[in-house]
C-alpha cells in the first residue's frame, strides 16, 4: 500500500519534525519525529502498512489516503510556478501607508515617538521626534497618482493627529478618493468629533485607536485591527466604516508566556497566506510607508530603514528590485531568517519586524518566539 | 473530464480548480451527481473510502471559484495602453531583412504557408529601425512608472537577420550613444550560417543571446534546411558553433524543429554532447498561417513517429535521464513539456483576475514585432494582416482593443470547454487573413489531445514524484537568463 497526502495538504520539514498544513480547512498537523518520517515516506512514494495508525487518523480527517498502486498528487497552488520566473512581472503592491503629519496634542504611552513598544503599531497613528520639512499636499497628490499607476490597492492614511490639519487631510481625501476605492484612515478615537466622523462615512474607513477599555485583558487579539463586530462589542454603536484598534498597557507583548511570543497558538492557514510566506515577508511584502517628511520606509515603524525620500525621486525608482529597493525587504521571507528556517511552521506564521528590530537591532533576528526548531520543543514560560 | 496512466490509476480533472486528483468510479458517479445503487457501494473496499471521497469533494467545494467568470467586457483603448504600460513591452523584435540565404522547407516564409509573406529581397533601413526603437523605448520609460522592473529587451530576427548585420551594429550603436543609462536584453535568432570571428565577437560584447537552428544530426538537419540549391547547412553551421562554444560563448542556444520523420533518439543523442548548444526549444513546424507543410506525410510516417514516440517515452520512464545541467531531446519532450503543460499560466487558482478570461492570451503589445516596413505586429508567426501600429504613429492602442474584443468574441466555446484552465491558445491560433476562426471549429480535437498529455505527465510523477518541479526548477532557472519572454 501507498499513502499520499491530498492535493491540498502539504508536509513542511522542519529541523527536528514536520508539520502538515491543510490549506482547504486551514488546519496545521505538528508531527513528531517518526509521524516526520513517515510522511516523508509516504510523500517519496514509499511502501507503508495500511493499519498504520497514525495513517489511519489522517485518512479519517481527509488528509490524505491510501492507494493500490503509485499516484501523482498534483499539489493545489495559487497562481502558476512558472510565473516566479518571470522577472520582468510588475510588483505586486496591497497597501501605502501614507503619513500625511506628524503632530498631536496627546502623549499616549505606547505612541512611536516614545519606541516601538507594540506589535502591529503600524495600525495605530503614532507622532516621530524627527527633523524635515512635512510634504505638502501637491506632493502627496502626485505620489497617490503614482501609487495608482503601481496598481496599489488599498491606502492607509495616517500620521498623529490628522484632524489639527484638517483642511489638508480633506483634500487629500478627497483626491484620493477619485483613484482608489479602498481607503483606511488611522487616529485616537479622541481625535474625531461627530463632524469629523460623519464627513469620512463614505470616504474611507476607519481604525481607530483606544486604550481606554480596560476588560481586555491579556489577549493578544484585541491588540489587532478587530473585525466589525467585535469593534460594535467593545466600542458601542460606531458606524459601520470604523474599526477600533486596542491597546493594553497590562500586555508586554515581550513576555515568554504572552500569546504573541508563545506561538502556541498558530494562526489558521490558507492558500494565500502559504503562498505569501513561501516567498515573501508575511506583512513587510507588497507594502510601502511613506512617512510625513518624506521618507521611503518598508513599514511605518522602521524609521532606520529608510530607502531614500521622495523630495528628489520619483515613487517607481524604489521599486527597481535592487539590493537598495522595497524588494529588499519585502523578500525577508521567515524562510530567511535563521530560526525560522528552521523551522515547520515558517509557512503559517506571523513577525512583526518593527518590533524585532527595535528589541535586537539586527534586521534578522528572530527572539519574540519560544520554539526551539532545532530541538523540536517550546520553552517553557516563567513560572 | 477523466484520464487514465500507463499503470492503469484513474484520475479525474477539475477544470473549475485547475488540479487533477486520483479518482475511483464511485467517486466519479458522486462528482456528476449520478445516485448511487447498492452495487456502489459494495464496490469500494470499505465505508471510510466513501467516507474519504465524499469529504473530499466537499472540501473542494469550499474553494470553487463561485459561478460566473467575468464575461468578456468591450476593452477600451485607454484600459488597453494602460495594460500594456504595466504589464506589456516586453521585448522589441526588428524584422531586419525578409532575405534568407537558405530555404528551410518548413519555414514559414516558404510556399508551404499561403498566408504569410514569401522571402523578398526588401531590408530594413536605419531610419525605419531608429523610430521604431525610439517608440519603444519611450513606451518602456513611460512605463516604468507602471512597472519598475521591466527591462527592456530588442531582438533581431529576419530572413537571416546576419545579412542586414550592418543595421544591427547601427541599431546598437544608436541606443548605446542615445539611452546609454539604459540595461538592454539583445538577441538574435540566426541559422547560423553566416557567423564568424568578427560577428561573434561583436554579440559577445553587446551580450546577446543567440538561438541558432538545429535539427539534429547532420541527416536529420539536411533533410529541412539547406540552401536554395538543396545543399544542406549543417557542416557550415556546425564549423561556426563549434568556434563559439570553444571560444567560450555561453549564451548560445539552440532551437529544434521536429516533425513525423524525426528520429526522437537520435536526436537526443545529438544534443546531449557538449560541444553542442544547449537545447533551448523544441518545436513542431507551424501548422498556421495557410499551412501545407504537412500534406508530404503519409500515414505510414505519422504511425512510426508515434510508436517511436511511445518508446523513447517507455526508454525515459525507465531510465529517467534526467540531466539537471543539461536537458535534451527526452526532457524537453518529458518532464519539461508535462511541467510546461501542468503548470502553464493560466492553470491552478488565479490570484488576479485576468484580462482575457479564456485560451492563454496575452495582451497584444506584450511583444512587438516590427517588419522591414516599419509595421508593427503581435509576434513574428502571426500572419501580417494584424498590424498593431507602426513606426509612423506607433503603438495603435485603438486597433489593439478592437482585435482584442473580436478575439474574445470568437472565443464562442470556451464557456464549456472542459481544459480552458490548460489552454495555451492565442491570436496565433485563430487568425485567418485579416479575421479570427471561431473556437469551436478549432478546438475540436483539444480535450483528447489534452488527455493524453496529462496521461504522460501522471506517468512520470507516478514513477518520480518530484521530477515535474524539479525540470521547472532547472529548465526555467536557466530559461529566465537568456530569455525575457521565457522562450515564446
Ligand atoms: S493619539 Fe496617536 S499620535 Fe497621538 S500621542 Fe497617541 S499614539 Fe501618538
Ligand atoms: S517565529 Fe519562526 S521559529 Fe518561531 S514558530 Fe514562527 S516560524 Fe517558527
Ligand atoms: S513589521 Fe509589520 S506588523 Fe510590525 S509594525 Fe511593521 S508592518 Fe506592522
Ligand atoms: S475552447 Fe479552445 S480556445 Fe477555448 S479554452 Fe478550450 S481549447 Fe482553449
Amino acid at each position: 500500500m501507498y499513502f499520499r497526502l491530498n492535493p491540498e495538504c502539504y508536509y513542511i520539514k522542519g529541523d527536528q519534525n514536520g508539520a502538515i498544513y491543510d490549506l482547504i480547512e486551514g488546519d496545521i498537523y505538528a508531527l513528531n519525529p517518526k509521524e516526520s518520517q513517515t510522511i516523508e515516506t509516504c510523500e517519496d512514494n514509499g511502501v507503508v502498512d495500511p493499519k498504520d495508525p497514525f495513517l489511519c487518523e489522517l485518512k479519517q480527517r481527509t488528509v490524505g489516503n491510501f492507494y493500490e498502486k503509485k499516484v501523482y498528487i498534483e499539489k493545489l497552488r495559487l497562481g502558476s510556478p512558472i510565473a516566479d520566473f518571470q522577472l520582468d512581472r510588475p510588483p505586486v503592491l496591497i497597501r501605502a501607508f501614507l503619513e500625511i503629519d506628524n503632530r498631536c496634542d496627546r502623549s499616549c504611552w505606547y505612541c512611536g515617538c516614545h519606541g516601538v513598544s507594540r506589535s502591529q503599531g503600524c495600525f495605530g497613528c503614532n507622532t516621530w521626534d524627527e527633523d524635515g520639512t512635512p510634504v505638502h499636499a501637491p506632493r502627496w497628490k502626485e505620489l497617490i497618482d503614482e501609487l495608482h499607476h503601481l496598481n496599489c490597492m488599498s491606502l492607509l492614511i495616517k500620521g498623529g493627529d490628522l484632524t489639527r490639519n484638517w483642511g489638508k487631510t480633506q483634500e487629500i481625501l478627497e483626491y484620493a478618493n477619485k483613484k482608489f476605492p479602498s481607503i483606511f484612515v488611522i487616529g485616537h478615537k479622541q481625535h474625531f468629533s461627530k463632524e469629523t466622523y460623519e464627513y469620512l462615512e463614505n470616504k474611507a474607513n476607519l481604525i481607530l485607536q483606544t486604550d481606554s477599555i480596560s476588560d481586555i485583558g491579556n489577549q493578544h487579539q484585541y491588540l489587532l485591527t478587530m473585525d466589525y463586530q467585535k469593534s460594535q462589542e467593545f466600542a458601542g454603536n460606531l458606524p459601520p466604516n470604523v474599526m477600533v484598534d486596542m491597546v493594553s498597557r497590562n500586555f508586554d507583548p515581550l513576555q515568554p508566556d504572552s500569546p504573541l511570543s508563545s506561538k502556541k497558538k498558530m494562526p489558521k492557514t490558507n492558500l494565500e497566506r502559504f503562498t505569501h510566506n513561501n516567498k515573501l515577508h508575511p506583512c513587510l511584502a507588497q507594502s510601502i510607508t511613506i512617512s510625513w517628511n518624506g521618507e521611503v520606509l518598508p513599514c511605518p515603524m522602521m524609521r532606520n530603514y529608510s530607502l531614500g525620500n521622495i523630495n528628489d525621486r520619483k515613487l517607481w525608482t524604489f521599486f527597481k528590485n535592487t539590493p537598495d529597493s522595497i524588494q529588499e525587504f519585502w523578500n525577508i521571507s521567515l524562510t530567511r531568517l535563521d530560526k525560522c528556517g528552521k523551522c515547520e511552521f515558517r509557512y503559517a506564521c506571523t513577525d512583526c519586524r518593527a518590533l524585532e528590530t527595535a528589541k535586537t537591532g539586527d534586521l534578522k533576528s528572530k527572539v519574540l518566539c519560544n520554539y526551539d526548531p532545532s530541538k523540536g520543543m517550546w520553552q517553557q514560560p516563567a513560572a | 473530464m477523466e484520464f487514465e496512466t500507463k499503470s492503469g490509476v484513474r484520475y479525474y480533472y477539475d477544470n473549475e480548480i485547475g488540479i487533477a486528483f486520483p479518482s475511483h468510479p464511485l467517486m466519479e458517479k458522486m462528482i456528476h451527481n449520478i445516485p448511487l445503487q447498492e452495487e456502489d457501494l459494495s464496490a469500494v473496499s470499505t465505508k471510510e473510502d466513501f467516507l474519504f471521497y465524499s469529504r473530499f469533494l466537499q472540501k473542494l467545494n469550499k474553494i470553487r471559484p463561485k459561478q460566473g467568470v467575468p464575461g468578456p467586457h468591450p476593452l477600451q483603448p485607454e484600459d488597453v495602453k494602460k495594460m500594456v504600460l504595466r504589464e506589456g513591452l516586453l521585448q522589441m523584435t526588428l524584422g531586419v531583412t525578409e532575405e534568407c540565404n537558405l530555404r528551410c522547407k518548413y519555414c514559414v516564409y516558404s510556399d508551404s504557408y499561403s498566408l504569410m509573406r514569401n522571402p523578398s529581397n526588401d531590408m530594413m533601413d536605419f531610419p525605419t529601425a531608429k523610430k521604431a526603437l525610439d517608440w519603444y523605448i519611450s513606451l518602456v520609460m513611460e512605463g516604468r512608472e507602471y512597472n519598475p522592473v521591466r527591462k527592456p529587451g530588442i531582438g533581431f530576427y529576419g530572413g537571416e537577420p546576419l545579412l542586414n548585420f550592418d543595421l544591427v551594429k547601427k541599431c546598437i550603436h544608436y541606443i548605446k550613444t542615445t539611452y546609454p543609462e539604459l540595461d538592454v536584453h539583445y538577441s538574435i535568432t540566426t541559422n547560423g550560417t553566416l557567423l564568424n570571428k568578427e560577428k561573434e565577437d561583436f554579440l559577445k560584447e553587446h551580450g546577446f543571446s543567440i538561438s541558432i537552428s538545429i535539427d539534429g544530426p547532420k541527416d536529420e538537419h539536411d533533410r529541412n534546411r539547406v540552401y536554395p540549391n538543396g545543399r544542406g547547412t549543417f557542416t557550415d553551421i556546425m564549423k561556426n558553433v563549434r568556434r563559439m562554444i570553444a571560444g567560450g560563448y555561453e549564451d548560445c542556444k539552440a532551437i529544434c524543429v521536429f516533425d513525423w520523420k524525426s528520429n526522437l533518439s537520435r536526436l537526443d543523442a545529438f544534443f546531449r554532447q557538449p560541444d553542442i548548444p544547449r537545447l533551448f526549444i523544441m518545436t513542431n513546424p507551424s501548422v498556421q498561417g495557410g499551412c501545407v507543410y504537412y500534406d508530404q506525410f503519409s500515414e505510414d510516417d505519422i504511425r512510426n513517429y508515434l510508436l517511436s514516440e511511445e518508446k523513447t517515452f517507455q526508454y525515459y520512464l525507465d531510465h529517467a535521464p534526467y540531466d539537471t545541467a543539461r536537458e535534451s531531446c527526452l526532457e524537453h519532450l518529458y518532464p519539461i513539456y508535462a511541467s510546461r503543460f501542468l503548470y502553464s499560466t493560466s492553470v491552478m487558482i488565479m490570484p488576479e483576475s485576468r484580462i482575457i478570461p479564456y485560451s492563454g492570451a496575452c495582451i497584444l503589445g506584450r511583444k512587438i514585432f516590427v517588419d522591414v516596413h516599419g509595421n508593427f505586429h503581435a509576434c513574428e508567426r502571426i500572419n501580417q494582416s494584424f498590424p498593431i501600429g507602426n513606426v509612423q504613429s506607433g503603438l495603435d492602442f485603438q486597433r489593439i482593443a478592437v482585435m482584442m474584443n473580436e478575439y474574445l468574441e470568437h472565443l464562442d466555446s470556451c464557456g464549456t470547454c472542459r481544459i480552458s484552465k490548460l489552454c495555451g491558445y492565442c491570436y496565433n491560433h485563430f487568425a485567418q487573413k485579416g479575421h479570427f476562426d471561431y473556437a469551436s471549429g478549432v478546438c475540436k480535437n483539444e480535450e483528447n489531445r489534452k488527455k493524453t498529455d496529462f496521461s504522460r505527465a501522471f506517468t512520470l510523477g507516478e514513477r518520480y514524484p518530484h521530477l515535474l518541479d524539479m525540470a521547472v526548477n532547472d529548465y526555467y532557472t536557466w530559461l529566465s537568463k537568456v530569455s525575457p519572454t521565457l522562450g515564446d
